[in-house]
């Protein structure tokens, strides 16, 4: 026969390392968790969580010491897998459960103990802060470096502050959407696309951000009866939060960076009010430094539409000049938009959140080195002049 | 006819050493350099790899001399058999560590992102006895598989880079030319080491069919993946920025974590692309492995080399645990670079280079 | 007492007797013995040899004009051409003879040698002379003559027995291209592949290997175009089979294979014959065994096993395409569950949520957990192939479509796996028939066994794992000497020209050297150059 059979010591080999092997999956495999088995958290809030004031509101429950060193307070978000799969019988679409303990992930250790599923925060959709949270800088501090640290949690998840509680927000049901966590990132997505009023910041670019200084924008979400609102965003200053920014101060600052797809800007003109509609954003920061004072100019030229007018106006819309005076109107409008959030930041929050000094560096950095050691107070005496170019490029479909 | 030899062409070498030299380090890369020079790190990368080239001249010069021969035989004949016996030694040695580490390293990353709560040693012992299941069918079949592995490999990293272009802010790479220079230099002889693979260099030259070819495989090699490490750092540093990517450990999985597929159906795709680093590092520990138990082979004169691999898989398993944390292993990594790294790639290739000139020794004939 | 009696073991003596055959036959099971001249004595013992042989037909006539000499001839029943027999033998030299003139030259020379020569009309005839060959001559159907008086016999060829026709292949159908297949005749198969190559280098070489069996086996090569050392390789192992039977080319295929442990088979099968007649003259060898349809091929390479014939039938856009969803299906029906197991319960982040929350929805109230699930349905499944195998056509397909989706949704409804289960198992399923070899379909069914454990184990990790052995594995068969995996590895061997064939097919007037089976001087198979447009 040919080569009837290999060499023997193969087989022993072969064998010996097969029983050894076998061993091994005797202990079990350690990662596997079946998919019905893991609780799916779509949206998580963190709150910080005060003691006194707790027992404070909640009269009927006793005092009990486990809970007195807790410092945050934790709202997951998960759906309710059977109504999805389309079985019958909890119609509550959504779960929406609430731990505390002192650190961030003790705490979903303690979900996982109340659940009958482990946690799991792969699908993590959104991640809502509270404003008392972010106002305590230690804490907020230890939040985002669990965040960050844990591969888990994607580092494209958006993150806002609630005005407010983070719970209140989770807790609200909208009428659309039944599942919080994917609504509120939608809105997030259709906002940015649409109207320039809410800054979209995920865990990465706000990490980025807060290196220096811990200075950054965060957009703001708030709660009405059955659906919530994002708009306007929360400036950082130190890892704490220092104020809020409003909707149009929002505008203003995509503006100056530059970050905008599409948005209104009403214009007063003689007795009424005209939407333009802005189709492209370029801005353009220049800075200059004569040793004493630093002197920035901000340049930012618009491309849009006018859509709206008055049915059977005088001066039509098809002019030329009838254009050339509403872009001159727009320009400065928008101008003292730009200049009075400008002076927002500078006078009244003294913080550099739009990013300026990183532009500084990167463009100017002979002038940056100047005056990096002590931006803060560069940053609030800086003289700011403002030069919009707004351009009426199109009118509709009719004159 | 084909594979009776167990020697393998050029093109199959190159491959294996682009491989070889490509692995884990490309992971921490981006942060190595931009420590020593914020929006500079791409020169520092660059000069790491000039660095390279003229370790690899260096070594396939002196490997050339004596096509026939692995490290241990020439190193004996140039300067007499107990120094040479003592040199291999301390190859093997260094090559233990490296590999041992770097299997640790890739389980302390596997731990991250794939598999949190396997024990680190189940991790690690299966990769080590899936390599030694390949080197027991010998070079050959290392370089069949190095050919089909590198496509699997690299393509969906290119895909993967250049969707990240898109992402990437290429402003974050100003301010340009702000470093001085002794830091480049400087970083540029740390990043040198992440071509240690070139040792190998020294050991696998008689496997080639034509051993004259040394040289031109392994600037080849050194060229490509000097050419993906300059890329990778670029691409880093673009989407993050010199801040955030020196304060990631491993900056260039979270900047594949941040690529966004324009509707394409898997999130997380990072995840899945640890996979393809798995087949990497594979490779890697495969070529340790592999040189190990030949230098020990050729060192106790056995013929049947590869039955010496199987001792081998529980010393590396236990040096590999040696470290108690991630922060000791890297320590070790560095220390280990810092001050032994250099030793075959510059001083050992370079006297046995000048010495062999001097005696006369080995094929001077082209 | 009786029943506490020791049985003694009382061999009979007629179990040990020698068969009064025995002594006829030397140990190769070939008849010794020589002819003898003396008509009643071969007579006696042709007798012995086909003791109990009811359809071997013989008789024994007067032949000659005086009729003073005896002939006897005999067959096997059914198994000739009764009609050669009886006009162009029998009617010659019974009939025929007698209108010979007793004066005829022909009639001064030996009476033997005067019927051999001019009393036969037909022209396959073979003169031997050893008891053995006229046996074997019956045994494959054709006549023999004794004649009294003389140590050697006629042997006509008339070989008729039933046989199933040139029918459409069964496995391997194309669209565009002949419908002709091999059948069990190794006549009539190599038949069809001379009809394809009209060249005299075109060689049928044959030996009989069985030692009961005495199967014809027929190596058919282009002379000019095979390298020599495979030939020469293929021959050592033939001759090296000491087996009793050959009943199927597939005993010889894991007879000579180079590694008869791996699932993966090194030489090819196939049934048609302009298939057979490429890879001829692509300088590899066909194997036709007599009594079965499929003829084997060796060398054969991992990238064989996914060429089919019509791949060069039509153009080569669509064909690369159709290749590269070869290749694709191949690893889905290896790797696909494994894959799923190690996505949903390791990783299940890699999901697109919606997908994610669906599935963990639709698996709430399933018991096993996913291996099992996944277990118990590929186990379903290989049961529900090999049952429609079996079963007559009629009943064939109805199974088919009950098995598949009735009771695979049944299973859903009744909760005992979810639905995404039954697709990927479907899908796997349907990829492993998009494969157009059966035997490395097989071996794909093996290995997905295997990586699915692994993945239960380690998730992706452990998945990759199991995706290298196999590889590791793949890499390291030969077919005799040809790297398995060529051209994916190795493929400057042949000046990256096999790679033209593999994944992709370019156009046909690009494929103009052959592939690295032929002899390395005879590679130039197309000296013409595209047309100018």
């Amino acid at each position: 026969m040919i080569r009837l059979s290999k060499n023997r010591h193969t087989y022993i080999w072969f064998l010996f390392l097969f029983v050894v092997l076998c061993t091994i999956p005797l202990t079990g495999c350690w990662d596997k968790v079946e998919m019905d088995d893991r609780a799916f958290v779509i949206g998580m809030g963190v709150d910080k969580f005060e003691y006194e004031k707790y027992i404070e509101e909640n009269k009927e429950e006793e005092e009990t010491e486990n809970i007195k060193n807790d410092r945050f307070r934790v709202t997951y978000t998960m759906p309710n897998l059977g109504m999805i799969a389309g079985k019958a019988g909890n119609e509550e679409p959504k779960f929406v459960k609430t731990s505390t303990d002192t650190t961030l992930f003790s705490t979903s250790a303690i979900m996982d103990a109340r659940l009958n599923k482990e946690v799991y925060f792969g699908h993590t959709k959104i991640i809502v802060f509270g404003e008392d949270l972010v106002k305590d800088p230690h804490l907020f501090r230890q939040a985002l470096d669990a965040m960050e640290r844990d591969p888990q949690i994607s580092r494209r998840v958006p993150l806002l502050v609630a005005q407010g509680q983070a719970s209140h927000v989770l807790n609200t049901t909208p009428d659309v959407e039944p599942l919080m966590g994917i609504y509120i990132m939608k809105v997030l997505e259709t906002a940015e696309r649409t109207v320039a009023r809410v800054i979209r910041k995920d865990l990465g670019e706000f990490l980025e951000e807060l290196r220096v200084g811990g200075r950054g924008l965060l957009p703001r979400i708030t709660t009405g009866k059955k659906d919530v609102k994002v708009g306007g965003a929360a400036v950082f200053k130190d890892y704490t939060m220092q104020g809020w920014l409003g909707e149009k101060e929002v505008r203003s600052v995509l503006f100056i960076q530059g970050n905008v797809k599409k948005t209104q800007v009403p214009v007063q003109y003689e007795d009424m009010y005209i939407p333009y509609t802005v189709t492209e954003v370029k801005s353009d920061l220049e800075f200059s430094y004569d040793g004493n004072r630093l002197s920035a100019k901000i340049k930012i030229k618009m491309e849009g539409d006018i859509l709206e007018y008055e049915l059977e106006r005088k001066p039509e819309l098809f002019k030329n000049s009838t254009l050339k005076k509403l872009s001159s109107i727009l320009s400065a409008e928008i101008e003292k938009e730009v200049l009075q959030t400008m002076t927002k930041l500078q006078k009244e929050f003294k913080t550099d959140a739009i990013g300026m000094e990183r532009e500084l560096r990167k463009y100017q950095y002979d002038i940056w080195k100047q005056v990096k050691d002590d931006w803060d107070q560069v940053f609030e005496d800086m003289n700011v002049s403002v030069d919009v170019t707004a351009n009426i490029r199109r009118i509709g479909v009719s004159r | 006819m084909f594979s009776m030899n167990d020697k393998a062409s050029a093109r199959q070498v190159t491959i294996l050493l682009i491989l070889d030299l490509f692995g884990t380090a490309a992971l921490t890369l981006p942060r190595r350099a931009a420590e020593f020079a914020s929006e500079d790190a791409w020169m520092v990368v660059i000069g790491g790899v000039v660095l390279a080239l003229i370790y690899g001249f260096l070594i396939t010069s002196v490997a050339t001399l004596f096509p026939q021969d692995s490290f241990v035989e020439f190193s004996g004949k140039i300067v007499t058999k107990p120094i040479g016996m003592a040199l291999s030694l301390l190859l093997m040695a260094k090559l233990m560590a490296g590999v041992a580490l770097e299997v640790r390293v890739f389980g302390e990353i596997l731990k991250q992102t794939l598999l949190p709560k396997t024990p680190i040693e189940v991790i690690i012992i299966s990769m080590l006895l899936i390599t030694a299941y390949l080197i027991r069918k010998g070079y050959e079949c290392r370089a069949r598989i190095a050919e089909i592995l590198v496509v699997i490999v690299f393509l969906p990293l290119i895909f993967v880079f250049l969707l990240a272009l898109f992402n990437a802010d290429f402003t974050n790479l100003l301010p340009m030319f702000k470093t001085p220079a002794p830091k480049i230099l400087e970083g540029a002889y740390y990043l040198g080491f992440t071509f240690g693979g070139l040792e190998v260099m020294l050991l696998a030259t008689m496997f080639l069919v034509k051993p004259k070819r040394a040289p031109r495989v392994t600037t080849t090699a050194i060229i490509v993946v000097g050419f993906f490490n300059v890329a990778v750092t670029l691409i880093t540093l673009a989407t993050f920025g010199s801040m955030e990517t020196n304060k990631q450990i491993w900056p260039t999985m979270q900047m594949m974590q941040s690529v966004n597929f324009p509707g394409l159906f898997i999130e997380r795709q990072d995840v899945l692309m640890m996979s393809f680093w798995i087949l990497s590092v594979f490779a890697i520990v495969n070529a340790g492995l592999f040189f190990i138990s030949f230098i020990a082979t050729r060192m106790l004169k056995s013929s049947e080399h590869y039955y010496l691999v199987l001792p081998f898989v529980p010393i590396l398993y236990f040096i590999s645990l040696i470290p108690d944390n991630i922060a000791q292993t890297y320590e070790w990594l560095d220390f280990m670079n810092r001050y032994f790294g250099i030793i075959f790639l510059f001083p050992v290739p370079l006297i046995l280079l000048m010495i062999a000139k001097m005696r006369k020794l080995g094929d001077t004939v082209e | 007492m009786k029943f506490i009696k020791k049985r003694e073991k009382k061999i009979s003596k007629e179990e040990f007797a020698p068969h009064p055959e025995d002594a006829l036959h030397d140990e190769n099971n070939k008849v010794t013995g020589a002819l003898s001249t003396d008509l009643d004595e071969n007579i006696e013992r042709l007798d012995i040899l086909f003791k109990d042989c009811n359809d071997l037909v013989k008789r024994k006539f007067p032949m000659g004009t005086q009729q003073r000499t005896n002939m006897y001839i005999a067959y096997i029943d059914l198994m000739v051409d009764r009609k050669t027999i009886e006009m162009s033998v029998l009617d010659q030299l019974i009939l025929g003879i007698r209108d010979v003139p007793p004066s005829a030259p022909e009639l001064k020379q030996s009476l033997y040698e005067s019927m051999r020569d001019g009393g036969l009309a037909t022209a396959d005839i073979k003169e031997v002379d050893t008891m053995d060959e006229v046996t074997l001559a019956i045994l494959s159907g054709d006549t023999v003559l004794f004649m009294d008086g003389y140590a050697k016999v006629i042997i006509i060829a008339t070989k008729g027995w039933p046989n199933r026709g040139i029918q459409a292949p069964e496995t391997e159908v194309v669209v565009q291209g002949p419908k002709e297949a091999f059948s069990e005749s190794l006549r009539m198969n190599t038949v069809l592949i001379r009809r394809r190559i009209r060249d005299t280098k075109l060689k049928v070489k044959q030996l009989q290997i069985g030692t009961r069996s005495r199967t014809d086996i027929a190596l058919v090569y282009m002379e000019d175009i095979v390298r020599p050392s495979i030939l020469e390789e293929l021959e050592k192992r033939l001759h090296s089979i000491e087996i009793d039977a050959i009943l199927e080319s597939g005993y010889i295929q894991q007879l000579i294979e180079d590694d008869w442990n791996s699932p993966f088979p090194q030489i090819q099968t196939t049934e048609r014959p302009d298939k057979t007649a490429s890879s001829i003259l692509e300088g590899r060898i066909a194997i036709v065994v007599d009594n079965t349809p499929f003829v084997l091929i060796a060398p054969a390479v991992f990238a064989s096993f996914f060429q089919a014939a019509e791949d060069y039938y039509q153009r080569w856009h669509v064909m690369s395409f159709v290749r590269l969803i070869r290749y694709v299906a191949g690893f889905f029906a290896a790797a696909l569950p494994g894959l799923y197991i190690a996505l949903t319960t390791f990783h299940p982040a890699m999901i697109p949520t919606p997908l994610a929350l669906a599935m963990a929805g639709a698996r709430e109230a399933v018991p096993f957990p996913a291996v099992i699930e996944v277990v118990i349905m590929e186990l379903a499944f290989e049961l529900l192939r090999e049952a429609g195998i079996r079963l007559p056509a009629p009943i064939g397909s109805t199974i088919g479509i009950v098995g598949g989706l009735i009771i695979g949704q049944a299973a859903v409804e009744a909760g005992i796996v979810s639905p995404i289960i039954v697709i990927i198992v479907a899908v796997t399923a349907i990829s492993s028939f998009a494969i157009p070899a059966i035997s490395m379909t097989n071996g794909f069914r093996i290995m997905k066994y295997i990586i699915i454990l692994c993945s239960a184990f380690l998730g992706l990790y452990g998945f990759w794992l199991g995706v290298l052995v196999l590889l590791i594995h793949l890499v390291s068969l030969k077919s005799f000497n040809i790297p398995y995996m060529y051209p994916y590895v190795s493929c400057n061997l042949n000046g990256y020209n096999d790679l033209k064939d593999s994944i992709i097919r370019v156009p046909t007037f690009l494929i103009n050297k052959r592939p690295l089976f032929a002899r390395a001087d005879q590679r130039i198979r197309m000296k013409s150059s595209p047309k100018k447009k």
